[in-house]
């Protein structure tokens, strides 16, 4: 077993054993903290997908995050008032399933990635950062001034989701879902870093003249992995609307972006476990500072320069050597 | 011999008021190395750009075979087996030696969009891999990670990367350059083995090597071709001796 291997293990493990533990102990504010870091991370491990193996800095993740979210919630809202989605050209009704929900956020994601990656792809480097930032903010003032789901005072939905077999507003049952879920993505990212795509994804950021050289289009390449990163963003907003049985329009504010990115980087960007356990520092920070100081984001503004000044590879880097063969 | 395996007829590109390529034809026959020279910013690199589709031509085509590659980008044409090593080595940096290979078998076999299996474990691309580093005799190095081979060991890379695209034509763009006394002997006797699998058009600026190594020399001058011909016809021409070679050439 190599270091990395271990500590995703050990890290996978804690996420585990900590809820378990709270649940035995009737602690219930833990174990929804512990299922808010499993999804933050999910929101993460989508993004590493594009800027960890394809150097895609977005800073427009909000959108795919919020996007998951509105799924859920429009979906739930038009279920819990009993009245249809559309009628014309044909009946959709609302919903309260999370398997349905889960798969329209991951659609709705796909789409809007494809959408705002086939035009932002075509710009590189600050520009990138610029065109994704640009689009976030686009959902953002869009999702404040629409009316139907609530406009800048958000929808709340009053009952949970529903998962068939299982009780979802028990928080132990309802992170068991979110863990499984993670679990699932973990593996698929690491499939896909593995692949001949996740190869030519990771040599288009080495140099796209060799890329095209040996036949492959950088573009088209890059753009299936925005694609890809923005539906697991967008899965895991569904399931974080789900946790609050809430949604806003802050979950599209370029905050949002920063703070998934902030997840990736303090991490260990291109880190398999990096985004899990980003957010699982961040959210452990937000928590115990938060009780201290206000201002606790200075701190966490601290920890991520020295982290970008003194371990580039992130916490991922330091504990388990920096990125090199990926064995 | 049959049909030329590369033409260029009449290709031209301006950067402004600069005719950087005017009105050049050329080809490139089975089992030939031909040889592209001339001064410094004759347009030879970028003669080299609108050929591999890098740049597109103002005016002109490319034939590869019996295919024009007109509106091709550059990744389409190294499918259809247009092949190229760099002037400044172009290698993924931080893959190994092995990998970088295997990514040029994953654009030829158009695998780039497999999404699920191991790549590294597949084990027909592995013996290919093995193969193409065997000729250029990186095999030692298989494991090393690109960025810390030497020059000389990143450009025998980029030839056995080439060499993956089981290519139908070379392009070659300044292979010696940087290379000691010991790299050059070596590269020039695996560019003389190449030829025989694929037409090389070389763009090289030691005179020794090319008149070693070429079947023909095309002169470029200005954007335009000044001459084309074999080493003897083209050491002899007037024209040539004066723009480029100089009285001792």
């Amino acid at each position: 077993m190599t270091r990395v291997s271990a500590l995703s293990a050990a890290t996978l493990l804690v996420l585990l054993i900590v809820p378990l533990v709270a649940w035995a102990q009737g602690a219930p504010f833990t174990i929804t903290l512990a299922t808010k870091v499993a999804i933050l991370a999910m929101a993460g491990v989508g993004l590493n997908i594009a800027l960890g193996i394809g150097g895609l800095v977005s800073l427009g993740h909000a959108a795919f995050f919020g996007i998951g979210g509105y799924a859920m919630g429009i979906l739930a809202s038009h279920s819990q008032s009993f009245t249809p989605l559309m009628e014309v050209p044909f009946l959709i009704e609302g919903t309260k399933s999370m398997p349905v929900i889960w798969l329209t956020a991951v659609l709705a994601g796909a789409m809007a990635a494809w959408a705002i990656g086939a035009l932002s792809l075509r710009t590189s480097g600050v520009y990138f950062i610029m065109v994704t930032l640009a689009f976030g903010q686009m959902f953002f003032y869009f999702a404040i001034s629409w009316p139907a789901y609530g406009g800048e005072d958000g929808l709340s939905i009053y009952v949970r989701n529903s998962f068939p077999g299982l009780n979802t507003l028990d928080p132990i049952q309802f992170f068991g879902i979110v863990y499984a879920i993670l679990l699932i993505v973990l593996y698929l990212a690491h499939r896909i870093e593995r692949s001949a795509f996740g190869l030519a994804l990771d040599a288009a950021r080495q140099s796209e003249a060799r890329v095209r050289s040996v036949g492959i289009e950088p573009y088209r390449v890059r753009l299936l992995a925005f694609v890809i990163s923005g539906s697991v963003t967008a899965l895991a907003g569904a399931l974080f609307a789900d946790l609050n049985r809430f949604v806003s329009p802050s979950m599209f504010s370029w905050q949002t972006s920063g703070e998934i990115m902030i997840f990736v980087i303090l991490g260990g960007v291109g880190r398999l476990i990096g985004p899990v356990i980003g957010a699982g520092v961040f959210i452990l920070l937000e928590h115990f500072l938060g009780g201290v100081s206000e201002y606790w984001l200075i701190y966490v503004g601290a920890i991520l320069l020295g982290t970008v000044v003194f371990a580039p590879g992130g916490i991922v880097g330091l504990l388990a050597g920096r990125r090199g063969q990926h064995g | 011999m049959a049909e030329p395996v590369l033409q260029a007829r009449s290709l031209s590109i301006s950067f402004g008021a600069l005719k950087a390529v005017d009105d050049v034809s050329l080809d490139l026959k089975v089992g030939e190395i031909h040889a592209l020279i001339g001064p410094n910013g004759a347009g030879k690199s970028t003669l080299l750009k609108l050929i591999t589709g890098e740049l597109s031509a103002d005016s002109g085509t490319v034939f590869l075979g019996a295919s024009s590659m007109t509106g091709l980008g550059a990744a389409a044409r190294a499918r259809a087996g247009l092949a190229q090593t760099f002037q400044v080595s172009q290698v993924a940096l931080e893959h190994s030696v092995r990998e970088n290979v295997l990514l040029a078998l994953v654009g030829t076999e158009h695998r780039s969009f497999s999404l699920f299996r191991n790549i590294r474990r597949d084990a027909a691309f592995g013996e290919r891999v093995e193969a193409a580093l065997r000729r250029v005799n990186l095999t030692d190095e298989a494991d090393a990670i690109a960025g810390d081979l030497s020059h000389g060991g990143r450009r025998r890379l980029e030839i056995a990367l080439a060499l993956a695209l089981s290519p139908k034509a070379l392009l070659m763009d300044e292979p010696l350059a940087g290379l000691g006394p010991d790299g050059t002997v070596q590269m020039t006797g695996l560019l003389g083995a190449l030829r025989r699998e694929a037409p090389i058009l070389l763009v090289e600026h030691d005179m020794d090597a090319v008149f070693r190594l070429a079947d023909r020399i095309s002169v470029l001058d200005y954007g335009r071709l000044l001459a084309t011909g074999t080493v003897a016809e083209i050491r002899a021409n007037p024209d040539v001796r004066a723009a480029y070679l100089g009285a001792s050439g």
